[in-house]
């Protein structure tokens, strides 16, 4: 559809990690290559995921009919405990390289697991957005829209709005799911798949974009706020960034006495 | 919807030619864009002359021509049955009875048949030819021609009447004029013998219709005359166009009968156009200068029928199957009749069928075997100078299974027939014919949806607010995200 759909499809799935990307991640060499590692664990996990469905749809025969969305969804679940498990090996191989990173590099100090967390969620989220939308994004550059044969012609920026809260959730997710790990608390794991399994439960509905795209939203800020309040935040501290009272803090909690 | 229909030349004849020539120059792989239209004219001769020199200027021709093809508004569709078909297949069976009389070969001058291709081009053919003829790359000159006949659109005559038409402009000389009288009084004694075909003469001052003769006017005084079936206005109402078909001249046939029976049935047309033929070839026996046969020379409607039923109705028949060279069977098509556009590809079907029609009509068949009919040399009676030998399929035996080829030796051949205008390299010339044909891509349309330009827009703004908010957003988060986000304290590290 054009140019501009594919702009403004573009800038609605990616408009966020780019953003983060931009402030937070290219400052820091380290953290890139964190991004891409996560990436690329991510990647490996569908690898995988694609090759138990393809295994799967060998088994029944590639016939087509109502076995083929059995698959799918079969298809799909595999693939979320996948992804939730190279998560978890991710992990593992950062507890490992911290060692590692502390003798080449014993000036500096080496990033935080929390930062860490946040770096390879937001690396999984990349890479997940950018494999399920890239192949639609390209599509949109045509003369033509999806609709023909009465299909919603609001199907790209649905997609691309799934996308953009995807790549948030994994952000979130990761943090989430890192602080847990960290502190031997599997609850949290427990709750990461789960909402996962959920999410990508939640798109078997569409095209009937209002009920998986809003339910998903609202799955994205609850995480949101789980995560901040993983991440070291607080009422207090939100309070005082709003109120911008954080410069005078100390001069004001001084002058108070 | 959207049509992909593009055609590589642009502009005009001039821009295409130069574009391709500097390929062709200059490339390792030449992109072509537009191509000449170009093919064969097909003619014979009454009496065989050496066609490795030329006439002596002695030698006195009288030539007949006629058009070979007709054009439409779309590409390769040309049915032109009263443009062009009527017309040629008139002067075949007026061959065919001409070479029949028994004196043709003491006769004082010779005919040439001629049939002119890309007339409907700003006569390709015949310009060609007069160009030719005026540097001596053919056989017979324009000094060598006595009196010129042409025809043209001779299917629809009202009332009988064959109307002859001659240029004013050339008769301002005494000799023309009384040249041209003299074709005129031949004709009309001619016609005399044919009650069916009643010739009127025109105004002296109206000047010629659209014809190949104002071409050799052009080059030289020739005295000529036109046959037409109109006086001025066009009798044809579907000159040039898709519709001028079968129908156009009335060429029906009664249901239920199967092709080969329908090949052979004598239409009313078929008869009035060998009552024209038939005219035709006594008046050119007259104007060769015989007198003893004239009345026995007798066109064959039922050869005229069957040309008019493969040119018109259905090529791929038993006659013109046997009348062709094994290689060109493909040339006569599935079904349905031949397309008389010139193409740019040569020589078309059309050239094929006519000149092998008219070596079939004309010729003798001679008994050589096929290794001898394609290399005659060798032979000792057999010149190649002086006659055309083809080796053609012939009919199938008795069971159907095989054919039973021979050889044909006849007069009839092909010369090139392109606008001098390209040999020149005038592509801008007035004076010829300038037309090509572009080269295009594959033709495809393709349907789609397309979005509205409100759901657009909204998705562009929609994005655009998107990127702004987040950048905006992480830019502040980041700046304060010591305040917001409070580290875990380490233990053992001391921090004020």
């Amino acid at each position: 559809m054009t140019a501009a759909v594919f702009f403004g499809c573009a800038f609605i799935a990616f408009g966020p990690a780019l953003a983060l990307y931009i402030f937070t991640i290219a400052t820091d060499p380290l953290r890139i290559i964190f991004l891409i590692v996560g990436a690329f664990f991510w990647l490996i996990s569908l690898l995988l995921s694609s090759f138990v469905w393809f295994v799967a749809r060998a088994i029944t025969g590639n016939r087509d009919g109502p076995i083929e969305k059995y698959l799918l969804i079969f298809g799909v679940l595999v693939s979320v405990l996948i992804q939730e498990m190279f998560r978890f090996a991710y992990y593992r191989l950062l507890k490992k390289a911290n060692e590692g990173l502390k003798t080449i590099n014993p000036d500096e100090p080496a990033p935080s697991m929390r930062l860490l967390a946040y770096v390879s969620g937001l690396g999984f989220g990349i890479m997940s957005g950018v494999f399920s939308f890239v192949n639609t994004l390209s599509d949109s550059l045509g003369p033509g829209t999806v609709g023909i044969h009465g299909d919603s012609p609001y199907f790209f920026l649905n997609s691309a709005f799934m996308t953009q809260v995807i790549i948030l959730l994994h952000m979130f997710w990761g943090i989430i799911f890192f602080d847990g790990c960290e502190k031997k608390n599997w609850y949290p794991l427990l709750a990461v798949i789960l909402t996962h399994l959920l999410v990508s439960a939640l798109t078997f509905l569409n095209p009937q974009y209002e009920i998986s795209l809003v339910s998903a939203y609202m799955i994205m800020v609850l995480t949101g706020i789980w995560a901040f309040f993983v991440a070291g935040g607080s009422r207090r501290s939100l309070k005082r960034y709003l109120l911008c009272q954080d410069k005078n803090f100390l001069l004001y909690s001084q002058r108070s006495r | 919807m959207q049509l992909f229909s593009h055609m590589h030349a642009v502009l005009s004849t001039v821009t295409c030619m130069r574009r391709s020539s500097i390929q062709s120059t200059f490339s390792i792989n030449p992109e072509i864009v537009c191509d000449p239209l170009s093919d064969y004219n097909v003619w014979s001769m009454l009496k065989p002359i050496n066609t490795s020199g030329t006439l002596e200027p002695d030698d006195k021709v009288v030539v007949v021509a006629t058009q070979l093809d007709s054009r439409s508004f779309f590409w390769n569709v040309a049915p032109g049955a009263e443009s062009a078909v009527a017309s040629f297949v008139t002067q075949l069976a007026a061959a065919e009875a001409l070479y029949k009389a028994p004196d043709v070969t003491t006769l004082p001058r010779n005919v040439m048949f001629v049939f002119f291709q890309g007339e409907a081009f700003d006569y390709i053919g015949s310009s060609r030819m007069v160009y030719d003829m005026e540097r001596g790359k053919f056989p017979v000159q324009l000094e060598n021609i006595d009196s010129f006949v042409e025809l043209r659109q001779v299917a629809l005559r009202e009332s009988l009447e064959l109307w002859m038409h001659t240029d004013p402009v050339s008769q301002k000389n005494k000799s023309v004029q009384s040249q041209v009288e003299h074709l005129l009084t031949a004709l009309e004694e001619s016609g005399a013998g044919v009650p069916t075909v009643v010739l009127r003469r025109l105004n002296q001052s109206q000047p010629l219709p659209p014809s190949s003769l104002q071409r050799f006017l052009r080059a030289r005084n020739i005295s000529g005359v036109v046959l037409t079936d109109h006086a001025t206005v066009f009798h044809n109402r579907y000159y040039h166009s898709v519709y001028d078909t079968a129908e156009n001249i009335n060429v029906s046939y009664p249901g239920q009968q199967s092709p080969e029976e329908d090949l052979d049935f004598v239409t009313d047309t078929a008869k009035a156009l060998a009552d024209v033929a038939t005219v035709l070839g006594r008046a050119l026996y007259q104007l060769a200068g015989g007198t003893n046969f004239r009345d026995t020379i007798q066109a064959d409607p039922h050869t005229v029928t069957r040309l008019l039923y493969g040119f018109l109705v259905r090529a791929n028949n038993s006659w013109f199957q046997s009348i062709l060279r094994q290689d060109l069977r493909s040339y006569l098509g599935d079904q349905g009749p031949l397309q008389h556009y010139i193409a740019v590809s040569s020589p078309t079907n059309t050239t094929y069928v006519v000149q092998y029609a008219l070596a079939n009509l004309t010729g003798k068949v001679v008994d050589l075997t096929r290794e001898q009919c394609q290399d005659p040399s060798k032979v000792p009676n057999e010149n190649k100078d002086l006659y055309e030998y083809m080796w053609v399929q012939g009919p199938l035996n008795s069971n159907g299974t095989e054919r039973l080829p021979y050889c044909v030796r006849s007069t009839a051949r092909l010369v090139r027939a392109v606008s001098p205008a390209f040999e020149l390299g005038q592509w801008g010339s007035t004076e010829y014919s300038t037309w090509t044909e572009s080269r295009w891509k594959d033709i495809r349309a393709r349907i789609f949806l397309i979005a509205s330009k409100e759901l657009e827009l909204i998705t562009l703004a929609v994005g655009f607010g998107v990127l702004v908010c987040s950048l905006v957003i992480t830019y502040c988060i980041n700046a304060k995200a010591d305040v917001l986000f409070i580290a875990p304290r380490e233990p053992g590290s001391v921090s004020f």
